[in-house]
């Protein structure tokens, strides 16, 4: 039973990426019908872990000395990996909020969504990483610098209700979201000098790690937003629209207390005395924390949802011009993303199938190739993308479908 | 079609089942640091320095006894009881009734005391009135004073019937109380004397006693102990087997030990003022693997006497006998090289071995004792032949190769020896049955220090060593099945250039630190 779910979070884990679909088109065809769509979308990326280590994470395996040697050949002081896991399902009314053409929601219809995101981002030193994955033993007679470290990882699932414009695409949902998961931490100082003769451990670190230690499936509850802006502009007698996402924009208030271990100290161990060995509960927890100067606090707090912010240009399905560029830049609201910018081409192949290229600089990695196409099968649409399809350092996998009926 | 559409989803799912994510890592720390030191072996025993050479003095008490040891007062109860013969009638107010001394002797066997004094100690007082008016009775016990004062109570009792006399009791402290136990006479042993005076109410009526009346008083001396005594103490015999074990020597299963010329002395001290007979039956000893040696001397056997201590109470000074074992006149060297950790020592002491020759001036004071000690003295100028230590320790540890696990280790043994001697360390590893299902043996030995240079910061001798133990994959793998661990080091003292081990002496402060290091090749499994 436990392999049968932890198969099948996996599989939804593939089948159900979503959201960042290159590119967004501004498409009319909808225009005056109902909509479901199903999006999901994978997105796991760094600056240096290699995909192969990252992999054997997601579906097991060994992580051979080579496997670590070609991620530390790209490690640099400070590195990222960021992991983008999200699945929506959502449905636009065909029917208008309002059949009075005189007022102001004659064209307007109701959204309904619901989903699931999980959004998990560290960054690490690379001592960290090579502490993590070979140990301590080339570390003798160095430092092993941590300082900087910092993780956050974060799960939810909503469900929303909003409005949008049938002319403009434009839209708002306000979410209710619960909380699934929570955890985070970091180092801002943290080293371990271990002298060549292996006589003593020295530590210093100043750090800290929260996580919500609540029971069940809702460990919390809170609220978000969606907006979805469009307006076109003219340049050159050509028509172009301009798209401002943000999605997830809100906070969480966890059920109960928030756990923090917080540390601020220095530590120096270099074996025990023999009379220390006869001692009866040396390794006690309470008297290993006192001995390492960490402190146990628990305390209400509001967690900020790592929301999401785009702004790009889309491609017009209206346009007769079968190829089009598209661009963008995009934030998640997280301290360890860097803000990410992307171009791309679309073209227009056939009536029913689209197809394009993209490239991409910025979130967790650096620069990135992506492709995408899409069929359009009498009211259906399928599309598959990825927008990191040559790196070893990441991989991207979206998925959409979408019927108008 | 439906079952075959099943089944292939159930392939698809159960075929994708996440395997483990592994890799491995090296761990190395710092485990256990340590300087043992001489006193950690003879903690219980003196050294001492003399010209840079140490001695052990080992010394063990045998038996130290007092005179509490020796004489015993039992709790004891008396009775004095007042009834006329014949009636007297209309007593006037503020009559009084003195009844006679009274004698009560005490059952202490052989001995017989003139004088003690009560040490701690305490009497109840019960006194009963079967009067019909109030009756003061005065308790006295003759002979028994503090700083001259006789011990004396009065209690006034209120009126009471013959069939319910009133009856009044009370808990006295007799600590520090002189007790004069000759009698009236002056010439008994172990006697008390009481004296019971009885005034009736001066406010009262006048009354008539019949022989029916029993005015009595109890005196019940409970938990009296003695710091001094004086009379003749008996010929009591104290025989004993001491056994004393050395259970380091339990560990030695091979080889041999070269003393050089040792001394034992057992001291047999009299602090009473009685004449003493004392008498070794036998010394002997029995080592790890059941040879028993016994000690051979010509004072072993034959009573030996000692005389009184002379002085008294401060100035009391002991008399005593020392019987020495040497190389001269015993067989002690083969003695101490048996390596024995059962030593037994069986020996008797007596009092007034000619009977009561004092005249019943036998005395006992605080502190006096009666000791019988044995000490030895060890040069630590030590010969180790193949000297070979075994110890067994518990291990009860487990993995799961499921989960994060140690795969393989080095434990790294760095040492520094002041001691004169070589050791070649072993580690078994025992299954549940008893028996070796690995062993590893040290990289090298750990060298004696006559092997090393001086050191001019402490001026020792010393040598570094260092020494590893390899743990293989297959001896962690099967970690779980090793119950025990047995460690055996074997000790030589080498001669540097013959290599023959010989006697070496071992320095003053030598010490032997050592710094023991973990490296553990650790699989992570998630």
């Amino acid at each position: 039973m436990k392999n049968f779910l932890s198969v099948m979070v996996l599989l939804l884990s593939y089948s159900s990426f979503s959201q960042h679909f290159l590119p967004i088109v501004q498409d009319t065809s909808g225009k005056n019908r109902g909509v479901i769509a199903f999006s999901s979308n994978g997105d796991y990326a760094s600056n240096a872990l290699g995909k192969d280590i990252v992999k054997s994470f997601f579906y097991g395996g060994y992580i051979d000395q080579e496997m670590k040697n070609n991620s530390i050949q790209r490690l640099q002081n400070i590195n990222q990996f960021g992991l983008d896991m999200n699945a929506e399902l959502v449905y636009r009314s065909k029917s208008n909020v309002s059949k009075n053409e005189n007022k102001p929601f004659y064209s307007t219809g109701m959204i309904f969504q619901a989903g699931f995101h999980s959004f998990s981002s560290v960054l690490f030193s690379k001592d960290a990483f090579r502490y993590v994955f070979e140990g301590n033993s080339l570390f003798l007679g160095d430092t092993a610098d941590f300082s900087g470290t910092r993780f956050q990882s974060l799960a939810y699932s909503k469900i929303g209700f909003g409005f949008f414009n049938r002319n403009t695409n434009n839209s708002i949902v306000l979410n209710v979201l619960s909380l699934n998961n929570y955890s985070s931490g970091g180092i801002s100082t943290g080293t371990i000098v271990q002298n060549v003769q292996n006589d003593s451990i020295s530590l210093t670190y100043d750090g800290g790690f929260s996580f919500g230690n609540q029971s069940g499936f809702s460990k919390g509850l809170g609220l978000s937003f969606d907006v979805d802006y469009r307006f076109k502009t003219m340049e050159n007698d050509r028509a172009m629209t301009f798209q401002f996402l943000a999605k997830n924009i809100g906070f969480i208030l966890p059920n109960g207390n928030v756990t923090t271990y917080q540390a601020d100290s220095n530590f120096t161990y270099s074996g025990f005395h023999l009379d220390q060995l006869t001692q009866q509960h040396l390794l006690h927890t309470d008297r290993l924390m006192d001995t390492l100067g960490i402190e146990k606090t628990t305390r209400k707090t509001t967690l900020l949802v790592p929301g999401f912010i785009q702004f790009s240009k889309l491609v017009d399905m209206t346009s007769p011009k079968r190829i089009q560029s598209f661009y963008g830049a995009r934030m998640f609201l997280s301290k360890n993303y860097i803000p990410f910018f992307f171009v791309g081409a679309h073209g227009r192949v056939t009536k029913k199938w689209s197809t394009g290229i993209s490239a991409s600089y910025g979130g967790f990695s650096q620069l990135k190739w992506g492709m995408y196409s899409s069929f359009q099968i009498n009211r259906w649409n399928v599309g598959v993308a990825s927008e990191n399809l040559l790196s070893k350092t990441g991989e991207s996998i979206i998925i959409q479908v979408k019927c108008a009926f | 079609m439906k079952r075959a559409f099943l089944c292939c989803v159930l392939f698809a799912i159960f075929s994708c089942t996440k395997k483990e994510t592994a890799w491995n890592i090296d761990l190395e720390a710092p485990l256990v640091h340590d300087s043992l030191t001489l006193s950690n072996w003879v903690n219980d025993s003196t050294m001492t320095q003399s010209n840079g050479e140490i001695q052990v003095d080992l010394t063990r008490t045998l038996l130290n006894i007092g005179l509490a040891d020796l004489i015993q007062i039992p709790d004891t109860s008396v009775v004095q009881l007042f009834s006329p013969v014949f009636t007297l009638n209309n007593i006037p107010p503020g009559s009084t009734f003195v009844n006679t001394i009274e004698e009560h002797a005490f059952d202490l066997n052989d001995v017989l005391l003139k004088n003690i004094r009560v040490k701690d100690g305490r009497v109840k007082v019960k006194v009963f009135n079967p009067l019909g008016t109030k009756v003061t009775f005065k308790v006295q016990l003759p002979g028994v004073t503090q700083n001259g004062v006789v011990f004396e109570h009065s209690y006034s009792v209120e009126a009471g019937t013959i069939a319910n006399p009133t009856v009044q009791e009370e808990w006295l402290d007799l600590s520090n109380y002189q007790i004069d136990l000759r009698g009236q006479s002056g010439l008994e042993f172990n006697v008390l004397q009481t004296k019971l005076t009885l005034s009736t109410d001066p406010n009262g009526p006048a009354i008539s006693i019949s022989s029916a009346y029993d005015f009595k008083f109890e005196a019940s001396l409970s938990e009296i102990k003695i710091d001094y005594a004086k009379g003749y103490f008996g010929s009591k015999t104290i025989a004993d087997t001491s056994v004393f074990q050395l259970n380091f020597m339990n560990n030695i299963v091979d080889g041999n030990l070269d003393l050089p010329e040792s001394a034992l002395q057992i001291k047999i001290e009299n602090g009473l003022k009685v004449p003493l007979r004392g008498q070794l039956h036998y010394v002997k000893n029995t080592n790890q693997l059941g040879n028993t040696v016994s000690l051979t001397a010509p004072t072993i056997g034959p009573s030996v006497f000692i005389s009184p201590a002379i002085g008294s109470w401060s100035s009391l000074q002991s008399n005593f006998i020392q019987l020495d074992f040497d190389g001269t006149n015993s067989n002690l060297e083969s003695y101490l090289e048996n390596l024995g950790n059962t030593n037994e020592v069986a020996y008797e002491v007596q009092l007034n071995p000619w009977g009561n020759t004092s005249a019943g001036n036998d005395e006992v004071f605080p502190n006096s004792r009666i000791k019988v000690t044995a000490s030895a003295q060890l040069p630590l100028k030590l010969g180790l032949n193949g000297l070979t230590l075994r110890d067994t320790f518990d291990l009860n540890m487990s993995q799961n190769q499921e989960n994060t696990h140690v795969e393989s280790g080095v434990a790294s043994l760095d040492v520094v020896n002041a001691f004169p001697f070589s050791c070649d360390p072993l580690l078994y590893f025992l299954n549940e049955n008893g028996q070796i299902i690995y062993s590893v043996v040290g990289t090298s030995q750990i060298s004696s220090c006559e092997m090393g240079a001086f050191d001019p910061v402490d001026g020792l001798k010393k040598q570094h060593s260092h020494i590893e133990f390899v743990l293989t994959k297959e001896l962690v793998k099967d970690i779980a099945q090793i119950k025990k661990v047995m460690v055996e080091a074997r000790f030589d003292s080498p001669n540097v250039s013959t290599g023959l081990s010989e006697p070496k002496q071992v320095q003053a402060h030598a010490f032997l630190s050592f710094k023991l290091r973990m490296k553990l090749n650790t699989k992570i499994v998630l």
